[in-house]
């Protein structure tokens, strides 16, 4: 079973995409704020990562940061959430390595499309 | 010594009468004598009087006033006492040189006398050999005088012409020392050198930080028979505004950032609904979480187009530049309307030249133009359907979206592209519309400078039609310079840009293959970007080139980034699988050193460029 962190200082919309992927059969971990995601994407080593921007302590960008100079955390992939119209940042992470941005509110079937794509190019369940 | 002056009063006694009936001034006595009509320039010929009186009802004041003018060689200002309601009467005998027109229900002795002895004092000052101020004149300095805003005039020699109290206010502000030229004030030097180089219009603007002030410097040149006399520089104090905008711009972004979550939120439950991850639901029940879904995804949009229209209104909003395919987008857009057409019976087509079309422009804007276009056009056509059609002529590319809808009428279509405006109203729609898409949508396309426009038939269908100029990569590099270059001159900060070529680009696809030098250049783009590590610059894309635009740098930082960018071209070089074939030159060119035009700073870039590697020597 794919293991997926989800990071976002929203509890409400962590719960969501929770429930969203636990039925479609991944397992899930959350994380509430940067330091927290930095933390649990060390401790759990999960398969994908899906990153808000905007947080407190560090904010998405930065989390990008220290996982894609970290050799552990460097190849897990990031799906980036934006609600807010920072192409720029949302640009920066790219650069930095993050898969691919999505915008708030996004479709859930596509949401789902690009999870199951970015875990395949992974190279699938482990 | 009492001082006599002589006036002439034509046709009216009364006139008199009321000129007696004041207070006086010491050591001025009026002489006053009466004539007719008639007889008045007979008068003025055998004697002088410097101040003439007559109603405005004499039979040809026009006349009359410019024959006096005439005979007394403009030695007599001529003051006419008028109805005040004939204003048109009142602007002509001003513009051709009458003193002044007193209303007549306005008409006091101490208000007549003081304005004859006013006269007197100018005529007198005229024969002295100074110059007559009509009064049209001085009430033009007298408005100049009491303007907020600072107005300075400089000839084209740079003396000062004009300049009010708000002006000398402001030039303090500034840092200048009473006396001495304001051209001693960088931002104002730099405004008239504009202005004087033949520039229509010069903004800048100054935050004075230590008195949290905000100045905003606009020149213009001032012309006389279309002949460049000088430069005017109106001052205004737009600390107020500066504040409002940033709050603006604050709001803006809290609020998207804030309603795009719980939408989120709302959704994603709504459809956990929906599918029956919790538990099965009714079909009735399935039909008020769809309303509710829908209603979710309309409100989103809403926010969007709020948000782009503020960002538009306050010039926020950039369009990226980079090289797409017009084809392509165009068929992804209909791609994703072809269910909604077919569950509509309707056709929707699109027609295209064959291969792709190429511009510089941004991909997600451009999309969201057919989709709005497209959208537009299936949700107003009840029957028949909507073609999407390109055409490619070698200056433009024309695209227009037909159906076969309702059309518009004719009073609607001047309304069309405004904002909230909405012409459903009797229609039996399934999705109202924001009343905000089309308004966002000219905006889009006139950022890629190109054109917009509907054509109409009410009843029979609708064509709307966009053009967007087809950009080469040098134009597109130009027009993208041009816009940064001009926010950082207009905020006194420096510019500079980067150009970095890899000179035998065509000798790498020959060897290594056009992908590889494809993922070559995405490497190069990441690199780059990295080595950028603020928002506001910018890394533009060309065949063989790329331009990197670092706005508010001044070129001694831009030389540390240029640093950078070779240090990393090196780390690159040495995990690059030929790096004995890889050639890059890089180049400087900043602002205002190297000139103030976007041309002249690519070209400089553009002329200075060495080699990374091979290195020289």
């Amino acid at each position: 079973m794919s293991k997926i962190l989800i990071v976002d200082d929203e509890p409400e919309l962590v719960k969501a995409i929770e429930v969203r992927l636990r039925a479609s059969g991944y397992h899930v971990e959350v994380a509430y704020d940067g330091e927290e995601g930095v933390k649990k994407a060390r401790e759990f080593n999960p398969d994908l990562i899906i990153l808000d921007i905007v947080m407190p302590r560090l904010n998405g960008y930065e989390v990008c940061k220290i996982l894609k100079s970290n050799a552990e955390t460097r190849n897990i992939p990031i799906l980036i959430l934006t609600a807010s119209q920072q192409r720029e940042l949302e640009k920066k992470c790219l650069a930095l390595g993050a898969n691919i941005a999505l915008m708030k509110p996004f479709e859930t079937e596509e949401l789902l499309l690009l999870v199951n794509q970015l875990l395949e190019n992974q190279g699938g369940e482990n | 010594m009492e001082e006599k002056v002589n006036i002439l009063i034509v046709e009216d006694t009364s006139i008199h009468s009321i000129l007696r009936d004041n207070p006086g001034r010491k050591g001025v006595e009026l002489e006053a004598r009466f004539s007719s009509y008639e007889e008045c320039l007979n008068n003025l010929c055998r004697e002088r009087f410097p101040v003439v009186l007559s109603p405005g009802s004499i039979p040809q004041p026009l006349n009359f006033l410019q024959d006096v003018l005439r005979v007394s060689k403009d030695q007599t200002a001529v003051i006419f006492i008028v109805d005040g309601g004939n204003t048109e009467l009142i602007q002509q005998l001003l513009r051709n040189g009458a003193w002044a027109c007193i209303p007549r229900e306005r008409l006091t002795g101490e208000s007549l006398f003081h304005e004859v002895i006013n006269a007197y004092q100018v005529i007198k000052m005229r024969m002295e050999g100074f110059s007559l101020k009509q009064s049209y004149i001085r009430q033009m300095e007298a408005m100049v005088e009491s303007m907020l805003e600072g107005v300075l005039m400089l000839d084209k020699y740079s003396n000062v012409v004009v300049i009010n109290p708000a002006g000398k206010r402001f030039l303090e502000l500034l840092g200048a020392t009473p006396g001495a030229s304001p051209l001693k004030i960088k931002e104002i030097d730099e405004l008239f050198d504009f202005i004087i180089k033949g520039e229509e219009c010069g903004v800048k603007e100054i935050e004075l930080e230590d008195k949290n002030i905000f100045l905003r410097l606009e020149a213009t040149p001032v012309k006389e028979q279309g002949e460049l006399i000088g430069v005017v520089i109106l001052m205004r104090d737009v600390t107020t505004e500066k504040k409002v905008d940033k709050m603006k711009n604050d709001f803006i972004s809290v609020v998207s950032h804030e309603l795009r979550t719980p939408l989120t939120t709302m959704k994603e439950f709504i459809s956990i609904l929906l599918d029956e991850i919790p538990g099965k639901i009714n079909a009735e029940q399935r039909e008020y979480l769809q309303i509710v879904k829908s209603n979710i995804d309309r409100l989103a949009r809403i926010i969007n187009e709020i948000l782009d229209i503020a960002k538009i209104e306050s010039g926020k909003m950039r369009i990226e530049r980079e090289l797409v395919d017009v084809v392509e987008i165009a068929r992804e857009v209909v791609k994703t309307f072809q269910p909604m057409a077919e569950e509509r019976g309707l056709y929707l087509e699109l027609s295209h030249p064959s291969g792709p079309v190429t511009t510089y422009g941004d991909k997600d804007r451009l999309a969201q133009v057919f989709t709005n276009l497209i959208h537009n056009a299936i949700k107003f056509t009840p029957q028949g359907g909507v073609k999407v059609v390109l055409k490619d002529t070698d200056e433009e590319l024309i695209v227009e979206v037909i159906d076969t809808g309702i059309g518009i009428s004719r009073e609607n279509m001047a309304k069309l592209f405004m904002k909230f405006q909405q012409f459903n109203s009797d229609s039996h729609l399934k999705e109202p519309g924001t009343g905000l898409g089309l308004a966002v949508t000219k905006h889009l396309v006139e950022l890629h400078k190109g054109k917009i426009w509907a054509e109409s038939e009410y009843g029979k269908g609708s064509r709307f039609i966009f053009t967007l100029p087809k950009y080469t990569y040098h134009q597109a590099l130009l027009e993208l310079c041009a816009e940064n270059l001009h926010n950082c001159i207009m905020v006194n900060k420096s510019f500079s840009l980067l150009y970095i070529e890899i000179p035998d680009i065509q000798f790498l696809e020959k060897h290594l293959g056009k992908d590889k030098v494809e993922q070559l250049k995405k490497k190069l783009d990441i690199i780059f970007r990295k080595v950028l590590r603020r928002n506001e610059d910018l890394v533009f894309k060309g065949k063989e080139s790329f331009a990197i635009l670092l706005n508010m740098t001044p070129k001694e930082n831009a030389l540390v980034v240029k640093g950078r960018i070779v240090q990393a071209l090196h780390d690159f070089r040495k995990e690059f699988e030929r790096p004995d074939m890889l050639k890059i030159r890089i180049g400087i060119a900043g602002y205002p050193e190297d000139g103030s035009r976007e041309e002249e700073l690519l070209d400089k870039a553009r002329a200075n460029a060495e080699n990374i590697f091979p290195e020289v020597g």
